[in-house]
């Protein structure tokens, strides 16, 4: 990237998001980055690093002498996890989980945007109107959709019942039921996550330079032509965005997943975050759960750095 | 109006008995101690009812000069994480901390022995079993608050309708009465639901230790034992897949509800509170809840029975069921003032206390309490609430049986419960379940240094 | 905005997608909404069968109870300590994390230096990091220096947590600032600094209100981790005080059972009245449900003492106070 500091800009995002010309400045850059760098290291590097040390040692919560390090039994506890069926199965869950919400909330906020662009009438309203949900913490989301999905008194099942498509005798059991229980957490992630994504993917639909559009219209492009060959490629930086600020904020869907079902019923939507903290805590087990959540530091760093290459990749292209 | 007229009622039946045994008060204790600028922490269990008891503590503060503050106030099962995060790592900085009787086995490395704390007079009023059970290796951890034990509880209209029993003999061959085992249960509950007399036949708590503990029950009702005596898993013998047939069945047939598996004790009152369930084994607790007749459809409609006794799988070895436990308060052995926090317990245990909220509901663990409650319930309008106290005291006295008392209950649960959830749900067979429920425990166990 | 021609199709074909859109995104909200209304409804309405779908009576009573105002409602929960430590732990977090986070966003997007890649993607990782693994080895070393029941504490933890997003999003507002402002501010004699301090940081103060939004929030409504570092009563965040008393598992896991909730009886009239009062029969019982007691899966939990409500109310007020900040600024920071 040369410096093409001429370059017009300021048109949109497609030129936005382009590599900008940088300047070399020394140590200066290196003294503004410093800080936040040794915050994160004593926040997040320490213990990471402590739990690491953890892993491979016995240790259990009240047998203080338990934490002693011996290379013999080293792996013991990612051995033991290797053996686990019921690991496998959790970590199963939480990868279709994981596939299930970002895809859908992805697809289901890009049509929402696109609708959303082409509102003429209170579109800020609407837009206000979207971003409420952001606003909840993710335990209380997940709080009130257990009691929206109860089965003896939830509003969904009431809901049936007064339309006449359940009768009272036959409420839906939805947090039990396979794959119903899945479904309803994945329902409840989803409508957590899509205010953000969908604001961002209306942000860059709007910012779209409109030359292209009327190009293609006198072309006789059909909507669905503009939309798939100039719209969707156009917005690839910004999908990527979108997808890279949800798989660094998954973490959240924890909160919904424990506080709807806890993994439960036999361990139908049991997912790795679920089974650390009965692992951790409840059985005493830290060793065995610093294993587990180191598998876990692994798959979320390997997804965020996937959506970020695919990010940067994004930004060169163009 | 009404409701008006009854609380006068109440009033004026409280203010005789007091008048009548106005000598004779309960008494306080632990406050013969001047703890002048002590202030005593306490982590405690929360929630509505269990938080009356502590009003009384300002009493303690004006007779010994201390301070207490209440550092925390959560459900059990919290509070049980709590204590096992802040024993691991020294950060108990509380005098006095909530035990059960279920749980206490996991602390006693981090607990103060208190039987050098107490003399043999005023541990002499506590039921022995109870003691009992706070007891392990002959130290003494915990000291009662209460008890709590499930009688039957059972739809009072479905057993005076003279066409449903008629109906029943018809269809069974037997009389319809009050059920007194499982298999009498399994009947009628399968007769009321199939022939549209109650929605549902049973419930039961369908996670967590609270299924684990309900298993427990029927199976030790049975005959059977969770762990032979050398603590390798015995759940898995014919007596256990019998109860988890049972269970399986009920939930494919629809006689317990169908979101089981999602069911804590809240969830199971409330169907019965609803009037929907026939039969139930239910904590003594929910007693007045269910007589709440603003709150319950049920109030008034329903009776309550000793546990049942098991199935016949078990041969002569079946039993009444019992599972019970008892909330207590212990000190840290970590404990800044461990003097005071015992006072303060001395206080919360103390007869009057006591009795004050056995005036709630909750079942004594003192037999001068008891007296006092049952003496008390001598002249209540509903007769009912007498017979409770009688029948709770002699299922306190005889059937008082604790879950093994062993450090590895509750992660035994953790591996217990979803096994057992997937039989019920179908996802496995029963014999399969248990079968893999047992390896998994013989490994924790192995782990843990039993054999 | 995309010109279109004007013709009666298209304006049929408008008022379609308007109504589409609008009916679509009131449903989403639909949700929200009976979550936020749960806050001023009377516990009667919220949990009756067949639901009460449209409010037929505002209520400020749980906040009353909540703060203490209501004689006949015991106050045993710390609520101001809540509120506190949630605008303390929140707001000290999302000044640093903002501070910190725009000196990081401006470092990578306007100098080029070595490891620039590798350190930018270190820092956005550390955010990958799933909260249950942090936690416990953060509670674990925190006991040791005190920092344990301490909002400092509290705040420091989300301070790291936030700086990640901050810098990105700050990254993405200094690359839309013209490099040629700096590069003359660079001519007229400013120091590195100074260019930044004068020139570049003033253009961006709508993303930095975006960021602190943000940032404000995930410190807000974080669980996760205060539930672990705060071990005290006096230590805890609204959304973990309040929430994990009412909305979690407070009354339903209690070993031996017992009350496990509350069945005092502080509204029973009102019950009564709705049941009598719309005319359900007794014979008909099975119809109603109150869920009174239903700890487990109710909001509105242990309706009869209320403060319970109380606190799930405070939460929402909060929240809801914070939603319409957010979504003001948002909505002129958006394009």
């Amino acid at each position: 990237m040369a410096a093409n500091s001429n370059s017009p800009r300021g048109k949109g995002a497609a030129t936005r998001l382009v590599e900008v010309s940088r300047i070399e400045a020394g140590f200066f850059p290196f003294a503004l980055i410093l800080p936040a760098v040794i915050l994160i290291l004593l926040v997040v590097g320490f213990p990471l690093l402590y739990s690491l040390y953890v892993s491979f040692t016995p240790y259990e919560l009240l047998k203080p002498n338990s934490l002693n390090f011996t290379t013999a039994r080293a792996l013991r506890n990612y051995q033991k996890l290797l053996n686990d069926e019921v690991f496998w199965r959790s970590l199963l869950n939480t990868i279709v989980f994981l596939a299930v919400t970002v895809n859908l909330s992805y697809l289901l906020s890009l049509a929402l945007s696109q609708l959303l662009s082409r509102v003429t009438v209170g579109q800020s309203v609407l837009r206000t109107l979207l971003m409420v949900p952001m606003m909840f913490a993710p335990i209380l989301v997940g709080m009130q959709f257990r009691w929206f999905f109860n089965a003896n008194l939830g509003l969904v099942n009431n809901f049936l019942i007064s339309v006449g498509l359940i009768q009272e005798q036959g409420q839906i059991a939805w947090l039990v039921d396979v794959p119903l229980g899945m479904i309803t957490i994945i329902i409840a992630s989803i409508w957590m996550n899509i205010p953000v994504m969908t604001i961002i993917l209306l942000a860059g639909t709007l910012s779209l330079p409109s030359e292209t559009f009327e190009a293609a219209e006198v072309d006789g492009a059909s909507g669905w032509q503009k939309f798939r060959f100039i719209t969707f490629p156009l917005l690839a930086p910004f999908s990527y965005i979108a997808l890279t600020i949800m798989s660094l904020d998954i973490a959240r869907a924890f909160d919904i997943v424990r506080i709807m079902t806890d993994g439960g019923p036999a361990r139908r939507t049991e997912m790795l975050w679920t089974y650390i903290t009965r692992l951790a805590i409840e059985d005493t087990k830290f060793g065995l759960g610093s294993a587990m959540s180191w598998i876990t530091v692994f798959l979320s760093v390997a997804f965020t750095l996937y959506f970020f290459r695919q990010l940067v990749k994004a930004r060169i292209v163009r | 109006m009404l409701r008006k007229l009854f609380l006068m009622l109440l009033m004026l039946a409280l203010v005789s008995a007091f008048a009548v045994s106005a000598q004779d008060e309960a008494q306080y204790a632990g406050l013969d101690m001047d703890l002048s600028g002590i202030n005593i922490k306490m982590a405690n269990i929360g929630g509505g009812q269990y938080e009356v008891m502590y009003d009384a503590i300002s009493v303690f503060e004006e007779a010994t000069g201390a301070t207490v503050e209440i550092v925390a106030l959560l459900d059990g099962f919290s509070m049980d994480q709590k204590l096992k995060v802040d024993f691991a790592t020294g950060a108990a900085d509380y005098d006095v901390a909530w035990d059960h009787t279920s749980f206490v086995a996991q602390y006693t490395p981090f607990l103060l022995p208190l039987q050098d704390y107490f003399s043999e007079d005023e541990l002499a009023p506590f039921s022995p079993a109870i003691l009992d059970a706070a007891t392990i290796d002959g130290n003494l951890y915990l000291i009662p608050r209460h008890a709590d034990i499930s009688p039957i509880h059972y739809r009072k209209d479905l057993y005076e309708d003279e066409a449903i029993a008629a109906a029943y003999m018809d269809a069974t061959g037997e009389e319809l009465t009050v059920p007194t085992n499982l298999e009498q249960i399994d009947r009628q509950a399968r007769f009321f639901v199939e022939n549209g007399h109650s929605t549902l036949g049973y419930t039961l708590a369908g996670k967590e230790e609270a299924l684990t503990g309900r298993f427990y029950e029927m199976h030790f009702a049975s005959g059977g034992s969770l762990f032979d005596e050398n603590y390798e898993p015995a759940f898995n013998d014919e007596i256990g897949v019998a109860v988890a047939e049972l269970l399986a069945s009920w939930y494919a047939d629809g006689i317990i509800p169908s979101d089981t598996t999602s069911l804590l004790w809240d969830g199971v009152a409330q169907y019965f509170c609803n009037n929907d369930v026939a039969i139930k084994l239910e904590w003594y607790g929910w007693y007045a809840y269910f007589q709440d007749a603003d709150s319950c459809a049920v109030a008034g409609n329903f009776g309550l029975a000793r546990g049942f006794t098991g199935l016949s799988v078990g041969g002569d070895a079946v039993r009444p069921s019992g599972w019970a436990g008892a909330h207590a308060f212990s000190v840290p052995a970590t404990a800044p003032n461990p003097q005071a926090g015992v006072q303060l317990i001395k206080f919360l245990s103390s007869e009057r206390v006591a009795y004050e909220e056995a005036l709630l509901g909750f079942l004594p663990t003192r037999s001068d309490v008891w007296d006092r409650v049952i003496a008390d319930a001598s002249d209540a309008e509903n007769p009912l609430d007498r017979e409770r106290l009688e029948l709770a005291r002699i299922q306190v006295g005889e059937d008082f049986k604790t879950p093994p008392l062993i450090a590895e209950w509750i992660p035994f649960s953790n591996i217990f419960y979803p096994h057992l959830q997937a039989v019920i749900l179908g996802d496995a067979s029963a014999q399969e379940g248990l079968d893999a429920a047992a390896e998994e425990t013989r490994e924790m166990m192995a782990d843990a240094g039993y054999y | 905005m995309i010109t279109r021609s004007v013709g009666p199709n298209r304006r049929r074909n408008d008022i379609i997608w308007n109504a589409v859109a609008w009916v679509i995104l009131i449903m989403l909200a639909l949700p929200a909404f009976w979550i936020i209304m749960t806050a001023f409804r009377p516990n009667v309405e919220i949990n009756t069968f067949p639901p009460v779908w449209i409010p037929r009576r505002l209520t400020l009573e749980a906040y009353a109870n909540m703060f203490g105002l209501n004689p006949e409602v015991q106050q045993r929960v710390a609520v101001e300590a809540y509120l506190r430590n949630s605008l303390l732990a929140s707001g000290i977090s999302t000044v640093i994390a903002v501070s910190l986070g725009t000196l990081a966003g401006y470092a990578f997007a306007r100098f080029r230096f070595r490891f620039h890649t590798t350190l930018f993607l270190g820092i956005m990782l550390s955010r990958a990091v799933p909260g249950v693994a942090l936690s416990l080895p953060l509670f674990l070393l925190f006991n040791r220096v005190g920092l344990v029941n301490n909002v400092l504490g509290l705040a420091f933890v989300y301070v790291a947590v936030n700086i990640p997003f901050t810098a990105w999003l700050m990254d993405g507002f200094f690359r839309q600032i013209p490099t040629e402002l700096t590069e003359s501010a660079y001519i007229d004699g400013c120091g590195h600094w100074s260019a930044f301090w004068r020139i570049e940081l003033p253009l961006s103060l709508p993303g930095l209100a975006t960021a602190a939004i943000f940032a404000f929030l995930a410190a807000w409504n974080e669980f996760q981790i205060v539930s672990v570092l705060a071990r005290n009563n006096a230590a805890k965040t609204a959304v973990h005080g309040g929430l994990a008393r009412n909305g979690g598992d407070e009354c339903d896991h209690d070993g031996a059972g017992g009350y496990l909730c509350d069945s005092g009886s502080a509204q029973p009239s009102q019950r009564i009245d709705l049941r009598r009062g719309e005319g359900l029969s007794h014979s008909a019982q099975s119809q109603w449900k109150t869920s009174s007691m239903l700890c487990h899966h109710s909001p509105s939990a242990r309706s009869s003492t209320g403060f319970c409500i109380g606190m799930q109310r405070s939460h929402h007020f909060c929240v809801v106070s914070s939603a319409a900040i957010a979504a003001i600024s948002a909505s002129k920071s958006s394009p």
